[in-house]
């Protein structure tokens, strides 16, 4: 199979699939929907596992702008980088439709999930082949509306409702500074937007191109614009407030995009454009800065959550805040290796979460569950073994990646391998705490006591995450995969980051087992953190003052000028011309012959009076 | 033509066409137009155009009048008049005739070439039949009568055949319109001319 | 003896009383004859100039010809126009033109 045909593949069959449900899913009834869309995904994660073997290539699919200076098309880079990512968004998309199978069996609008899901592959696809920016752009945008179309799945609960529009808008955010950094970045490389050449304009390699000679402060603006996108798909601090919200929607959603592909675009995003970045200095700062203090910021608040599912989301940031900074720290591989690693054992916890879930009839918080490892086994092991992943326990995949950053970090700044250490113990200790309480103890509610285990298939992904979860830290198998492995040298200080690292978990989990263990309440209670340090609240104050402020301001501007002098004048003065013009028509026949014949008198009298003395 | 037959006629044509504006009775109004036709058709024929003249005669005073008179009965609308005048109309349009007939006047008194008589545009009936290439109008042309009727067919059918194709589609148009018009209840029915 | 002005001033006459009757007269069927006479009035000039202008000795048979078509359209237009006061009368039970306003602004 060429690269051309199986990235063809790969876009459009999510696409058929999407459009094939919207137009005829109410027709064709659920059953078949559901077949569609799965049987696309499956297509699509062979054609992606057979992408594995072949060479790099690029292209273009189709021709899609072209007016002026601006050229965008719809192309494709088949290289390292995409092959792997291209292997965990079908791999983990798949798995999650086969879950959602099982999760939303009863469910009334499965047509439109599945439809969603699609539609949400599709546009993830799109990212990850992107060739140039205008491109990245779109999908980027159709990946927020796919995102929104299903955390607002059950749209009659508020909660989705409010919490799908708040991704949104917040992703508007961000995606207006991506949208000037491309715009940047266009301006100034001479109507550039492809990578490659985007690249070969910066190096000045062959050709020195405009972008070589271009101001520091001009590339300084273009990869922070670039970076805001980023800041926004990726959940990081300021901006992070949608990810613990979008839990509203269906677990697998959380999975799929809360988890392991969505948010991974952001960073996925940022190792493509790495070489933007590194022209700037004062960026790459920012980009660590922002990444390290997003690590730290988001596991404080994950420490005090109750629901599960927060619980997760909370350590999602957390881990996308490590990405960043290995980005910002000029180790894109580092953070590559870590997406790729995290993407299954979160998909596998977030799988794992939806499991208990379904098991406890729909109860979230852990404080209400207990005792679960005896009634759910498989979904206990699995859950454990994701846990252990994420927390870095040696031997597991999670402890490779995140011990490469940790390095990276070692290397470059103090302060950051300071928080990112910290970090990794605070890990240790929530998600100690949320397996203690959630399945040891005994059952603290009527729902948790009459826990059962979740059909087959919704643990058979689970199980097979689980391996991954485990091996996918390997050379023998991330090499297959194609995932980007850092070759770093093992230099000085390996053994002492090895060493915090093990320590980290080590004091992290002994700390959660001393408070946790057989306790019903929350020994402790830090209200900071559990009100997550106020976020919303301080942007809802300010979303009050300041935009209610300009709101007041600008309306008052629109009703004198844009309403008043612009609308009203006009037609008030076009009401009184027709007032007075009105009076004319009388109505009456003979008026109007009278008027008809002095116009003819009129008339000759000007033809035959008039003009000719003139 | 004698000037004495010219002024009475145009004095019919005249003065029945007042009558037609100030009569109440639309009967009458009716009649007294047919009679400033019949006058309109007499200055027609004084003018040597004895086709136009029988066609006046025919189509307005006969057909088109009988159309009108029809109405009139069917509706049974002399009830309807007999309201008081409105002077301020009566006025205006007075006005307006007044006005009209000064600027004509005026008009005309510029109009040198007006002044020629019937006497100086003498027809040349032998000129007209070496010019002409129909047999039948030919020899009636130097016989020394004016064949009117040929000339006139010959014209539209020599030199306007298309435009008499169209006339006949829009009598055909008008004809189909009346029927839809007064088709829509009780199926009153109009006569076509 | 008469001259092409003499015709003409008849002409003229003749039109500005039908048009005087239009605006005068209420009752619709009077202002279609008022109508007519102005179209009549319109023929007795082509038919005057037609007769003034000779052409190879004869009368311009182009101006009787455009006088056939007026005639023509003219009867078509009342036999149209007629029905269309059938179907006013019917609604408004009236042939004065005072009973319809609908134009009033």
């Amino acid at each position: 199979m060429t690269s051309y045909n199986a990235a063809s593949v790969v876009l459009l069959l999510p696409l058929l699939s999407a459009f094939f449900i919207l137009v005829l899913g109410r027709t064709v009834g659920t059953t078949v929907s559901k077949m569609i869309s799965v049987g696309s995904a499956a297509l699509c994660f062979v054609v992606s596992v057979a992408t594995l073997g072949v060479t790099n290539d690029s292209g273009v699919l189709v021709s899609f702008l072209n007016v002026g200076k601006l050229h965008a098309d719809i192309g494709f880079i088949i290289d390292q980088q995409s092959r792997g990512m291209l292997f965990i968004v079908t791999f983990i998309g798949l798995l999650v439709h086969v879950y959602s199978l099982g999760y939303m069996k009863e469910d009334k609008a499965q047509s439109r999930y599945f439809g969603s899901l699609s539609m949400f592959m599709f546009s993830m696809t799109g990212i990850v082949l992107a060739d140039n920016f205008a491109m990245m752009f779109m999908f980027w945008e159709l990946v927020g509306l796919s995102s929104y179309l299903l955390i607002g799945h059950w749209f009659e609960k508020p909660e989705a409702c409010e919490a799908s529009k708040k991704a949104f808008l917040t992703n508007r955010i961000g995606d207006f500074g991506f949208m000037i950094g491309i715009l940047t970045l266009w301006a100034a490389s001479n109507g550039e937007l492809g990578f490659a050449q985007l690249r070969e304009s910066l190096s000045g390699g062959s050709v020195s191109g405009p972008l070589h000679s271009a101001p520091a402060w001009v590339l300084t603006v273009a990869a922070i614009g670039i970076f805001m996108g980023a800041v926004g798909k990726s959940a990081q601090a300021p901006l992070h407030v949608w990810l613990p919200d979008a839990m509203e929607g269906p677990t697998p959603v959380s999975a799929l995009i809360h988890a392991a592909t969505m948010v991974a675009a952001g960073v996925y995003m940022l190792v493509r454009v790495s070489f933007v970045i590194a022209a700037s200095e004062t960026a790459m700062h920012l980009i660590a800065g922002v990444g390290g203090f997003t690590a730290l910021f988001a596991a404080l608040m994950a420490v005090q959550q109750n629901d599960i599912k927060r619980i997760l989301a909370y350590s999602t940031l957390s881990q996308l805040g490590y990405m960043v900074m290995a980005v910002g720290l000029q180790a894109g591989e580092a953070g590559m290796f870590h997406l790729y690693t995290h993407a299954f054992f979160k998909a596998l916890l977030f799988l794992g979460s939806g499991a208990v879930i379904y098991a406890c009839h729909h109860e979230q918080d852990i404080w209400k569950m207990g005792g679960l490892s005896k009634k759910t086994p498989i979904t206990f092991l699995t859950f454990v073994i994701g846990t252990a992943a994420l927390m870095g326990i040696p031997g597991l995949s999670g402890f490779f990646s995140k011990e490469e950053i940790l390095g990276a970090a070692y290397h470059d700044c103090g302060w950051l391998f300071t928080a990112a250490a910290f970090t990794a113990l605070l890990t240790s200790f929530y998600m100690s705490r949320c397996v203690i309480v959630a399945f040891f103890g005994k059952a603290r509610s009527e729902n948790a006591d009459h826990a059962h285990e979740a059909p087959l298939i919704m643990t058979a992904p689970l199980m097979l995450l689980s391996i991954f979860a485990i091996a996918s830290g390997y050379g023998f198998f991330s090499d297959r995969l194609q995932a980007m492995v850092p070759h770093a040298e093992h230099g000085e200080g390996h053994y002492l980051v090895m060493g915090v690292s093990i320590a980290a978990v080590v004091i992290g989990a002994g700390l959660a087992f001393f408070l946790y263990n057989g306790k019903d309440k929350d020994p402790l209670n830090i209200k900071l953190f559990a009100n997550r340090f106020y976020i919303d609240e301080i942007y809802a104050v300010i979303v009050k003052v300041f935009q209610d402020r300009l709101a007041w301001i600008v309306s008052g501007l629109e009703s004198i000028f844009a309403d008043g002098l612009v609308a009203r004048l006009p037609a008030a003065i076009a009401c009184r011309v027709g007032k007075t013009a009105r009076a004319i028509q009388s109505g009456h026949l003979q008026g109007y012959t009278f008027a008809l014949g002095a116009g003819l008198i009129l008339a000759i009298y000007l033809v035959v009076q008039v003009l000719p003395k003139h | 033509m004698p000037s004495v037959l010219f002024y009475l006629f145009a004095a019919i044509t005249l003065l029945f066409g007042v009558g037609v504006v100030v009569a109440r009775n639309p009967v009458a109004s009716a009649l007294s137009l047919v009679c400033s036709f019949t006058g309109l058709a007499a200055l027609f024929i004084s003018l040597d155009a004895y086709f136009i003249g029988t066609l006046q005669i025919l189509v307005y005073a006969g057909a088109v009048m009988v159309l009108f008179l029809f109405i009139i009965m069917l509706l049974d609308i002399k009830a309807a008049e007999g309201r008081q005048t409105n002077y301020a109309t009566a006025v205006g349009g007075l006005l307006l005739a007044v006005l009209f007939t000064v600027q004509i006047a005026m008009v005309l008194g510029d109009f040198k070439e007006g002044n020629k008589t019937l006497a100086d545009q003498t027809l040349n009936l032998g000129a007209a039949a070496s010019k002409t290439s129909l047999n039948t109008i030919k020899d009636e042309l130097a016989e020394g009568t004016l064949p009117d009727a040929k000339l006139m067919g010959f014209t539209l059918f020599d030199k306007y055949p298309f435009q008499l194709q169209v006339v006949g589609l829009l009598l055909l148009a008008g004809t189909v319109g009346v029927v839809v018009l007064s088709k829509r209840d009780r199926g009153g029915k109009e006569e076509v001319s | 003896m008469i001259t092409l002005n003499d015709y003409l001033l008849v002409a003229g006459i003749l039109f500005a009383i039908g048009l005087a009757g239009v605006v005068v007269r209420r009752n619709i069927i009077v202002i279609y004859m008022c109508l007519e006479m102005m179209l009549s009035a319109a023929n007795l000039t082509l038919v005057a100039f037609s007769r003034f202008h000779l052409v190879d000795g004869a009368p311009d048979y182009a101006a009787q010809s455009l006088v056939f078509f007026t005639i023509t359209v003219a009867a078509a237009e009342v036999a149209v126009g007629l029905a269309i006061i059938v179907a006013l009368f019917r609604a408004k039970q009236s042939v004065d033109v005072e009973s319809v306003t609908k134009l009033k602004g």
